[in-house]
């Protein structure tokens, strides 16, 4: 990203509850879990790892399913980053 | 961030091996007698002691806060059941976190730039540019807002900026008819700006290293927040400058500027410009503040700005043969009867000032530890999490307004910053809210509120330097200072900039989640 990248980035309104389409790959924390199913909250979108991951943990996941309607879906974990330390 | 090897077995997931290392991992290993919140204590009494010196008695000695931490430190220990060892030995874990040595390595670096930066003239510089501007009564206070966040974004101090300031121009402005305490306002307002913006502030560094995140994309990504209540600060101090009477005092304003002016300091703007540009383009910070160092030093010797030994001296005591014999070297000098050894300059002062600030650091990140083993912080965080901050919108709306409480209460505001740190983290984290915007939210506000609070910090230097103006000037009266309460309002750019911050977090404006893009570590080169 060039430095005038850097400073034109995030001039938007981002929604509170992002969308993502099946197959997309991104890197996020595990916010927590729901009845031993490791949850990626990404804003008040949900979606639900495959694996159980705890908390705090950056992970890169691959999208399984996602309903545009709910903001629900399901991934497949691809890799463990690390873990946030403060 | 810590980060793993791949070193599991051949045939394993990747990241196999990692989950079974996490779920190894011991669970809080201090127990407290009275419960998980009794480990809050150590950080809870430390807030107390905050409060009652800086908020209550009015006393902003950083070392003070350092005295209140071990002594809450102390006081922890005594409610710990068993074995005080796991407690010790946690203090020590917490100092040594990453996070503590990385905000200290970039602070001293810090210093070194800033002192430097004045050491070779560069308010003189901006009083020039206010002589050659030659505004009236009515932009002064607009002209006094730019130029003092020009200060501010190049030594990242608002401190020393309120102070050089409120020495120069404050009296200035009195003098050409414009209103003082919307003079005041706009000085407060320009160290709002540069303790926000700049690299080298002190709550930029804090907000970057605690929210994982590199000080230069922080830098980049806080310009959108930053600049557009600037605009409006700008516009609303030249209709306020209009609108608002000053006092007549028989004299002439250019006097006061006159011995201060000189345009060549304006060429540590080059040197400040060298800094960001450097940390934008992804350089590590030490790399980034290193170039601007080199460059203030080159600018200060080449036109003659500053001589060496302002930057720094060797005053040897008489009776060291070696120093008298290299007395001749610009940096070295044989201590005068009456005058004390020792090392001094700007690189000295600067990295010095910072002494105190890096000791509380570290107690503060040790204490926050403790929190954090002792099960305190998990308790707070889930009650925070499950009952205040359940929504993205309401998480940020907590993260603005927490940080503005902590800001109310602990006035030194890189010690507030720091006590906030660990839940902004969290919470911003619980819903992947980028690091950027987790570092913008977090100091945007402790920038804002040090400066607005008539008990703050900012405020309070401001008030002091001006104290000393009756005795500098015949004609300035006690009458003519400003009181820290009536200047609440005039604070345009920090009330603006806490109203964006509240704008973004209800609308969504400038948010970026960790997916969208993600933050470049503080370490990284």
């Amino acid at each position: 990203m060039s430095s005038l990248e850097k400073f034109l980035a995030g001039w938007r309104f981002r929604a509170r509850k992002p969308t993502f389409e099946p197959d997309a790959e991104l890197v996020a924390y595990v916010t927590d879990t729901d009845g031993g199913t490791s949850v990626l909250r990404i804003g008040d979108t949900r979606l639900e790892l495959d694996e159980h991951v705890p908390a705090d943990t950056q992970v890169r996941v691959r999208v399984t399913a996602f309903d545009g309607e709910s903001h629900r879906g399901e991934a497949e974990l691809l890799d463990v980053l690390g873990t946030a330390t403060f | 961030m810590a980060r793993r090897d791949d070193d599991g077995d051949p045939g394993e997931e990747p990241f196999e091996a990692e989950l079974a290392e996490m779920a190894q991992q011991d669970d809080p290993a201090i127990e407290f007698y009275g419960g998980k919140g009794v480990s809050a204590l150590p950080i809870g009494l430390f807030i107390v002691w905050a409060i009652v010196q800086s908020g209550l008695f009015g006393i902003s000695d950083t070392t003070g806060l350092v005295i209140g931490m071990l002594v809450s430190l102390i006081v922890g220990m005594l409610f710990v059941r068993g074995d005080w060892k796991s407690y010790a030995n946690t203090i020590f874990e917490g100092m040594t976190q990453r996070v503590a040595a990385t905000a200290i390595v970039a602070w001293l670096w810090a210093g070194m730039f800033a002192s430097t930066l004045q050491a070779g003239g560069f308010v003189d510089g901006l009083v020039w540019a206010a002589t050659a501007l030659d505004v009236g009564a009515a932009l002064f206070p607009a002209a006094t807002f730019i130029l003092a966040a020009l200060l501010a974004t190049g030594i990242g101090t608002g401190y020393g900026t309120a102070v050089a300031f409120t020495t120069l121009f404050f009296p200035a402005g009195v003098l050409l008819g414009a209103n003082p305490v919307l003079v005041f306002g706009a000085i407060l307002s320009g160290a709002v700006f540069g303790d926000n913006l700049a690299p080298v502030s002190d709550t930029t560094i804090v907000s970057a290293v605690t929210q994982d995140a590199d000080i230069g994309g922080v830098v980049a990504s806080r310009f959108k927040y930053a600049i557009v209540p600037a605009m409006i600060a700008f516009v609303a101090y030249v209709v306020a400058g209009n609108l608002m009477p000053g006092i007549e005092v028989a004299g002439q304003a250019r006097e006061i500027f006159v011995d201060s002016a000189n345009p060549a300091g304006l060429l540590h703007l080059v040197s400040m410009g060298v800094v960001i540009a450097t940390a934008v383009r992804g350089r590590h910070i030490v790399e980034a503040i290193s170039w601007g160092l080199i460059v203030a030093v080159a600018f200060n010797l080449l036109f003659e700005l500053a001589g060496p030994a302002e930057m720094l001296l060797f005053r040897a005591p008489a009776r060291s043969g070696v120093a008298e014999a290299v007395s001749w070297l610009p940096i070295v000098e044989i201590a005068g009867s009456g005058e004390s050894p020792g090392v001094a300059g700007s690189l000295y002062s600067g990295a010095e000032g910072f002494f105190p600030l890096i000791v509380l650091t570290l107690l503060i990140v040790a204490g926050a530890r403790i929190m954090i083993r002792g099960g305190g912080f998990a308790a707070l965080q889930e009650w925070l999490l499950s009952r205040v901050a359940t929504t993205v919108t309401r998480a940020e709306t907590t993260m603005v307004l927490g940080t503005a409480a902590v800001n109310a209460m602990i006035t030194i505001n890189t010690a507030a910053e720091i006590a906030i740190a660990p839940y902004i983290s969290t919470i911003g984290r619980r819903f992947n809210i980028n690091g950027y915007r987790r570092a913008n939210i977090l100091d945007a506000n402790t920038s804002a509120l040090g400066y607005i609070f008539p008990w703050a910090g900012g405020v309070l230097v401001g008030v002091a330097a001006m104290q000393g103006l009756p005795d500098q000037y015949a004609w300035f009266e006690p009458s003519m200072m400003v009181n820290p309460v009536a200047v609440v309002p005039y604070v345009f750019h920090g009330w603006l900039l806490v109203a964006m911050f509240l704008f973004a977090a209800w609308t969504g404006f400038g948010r970026e989640y960790v997916s969208d893009r993600e933050a470049g570590e503080v370490g990284r080169v």
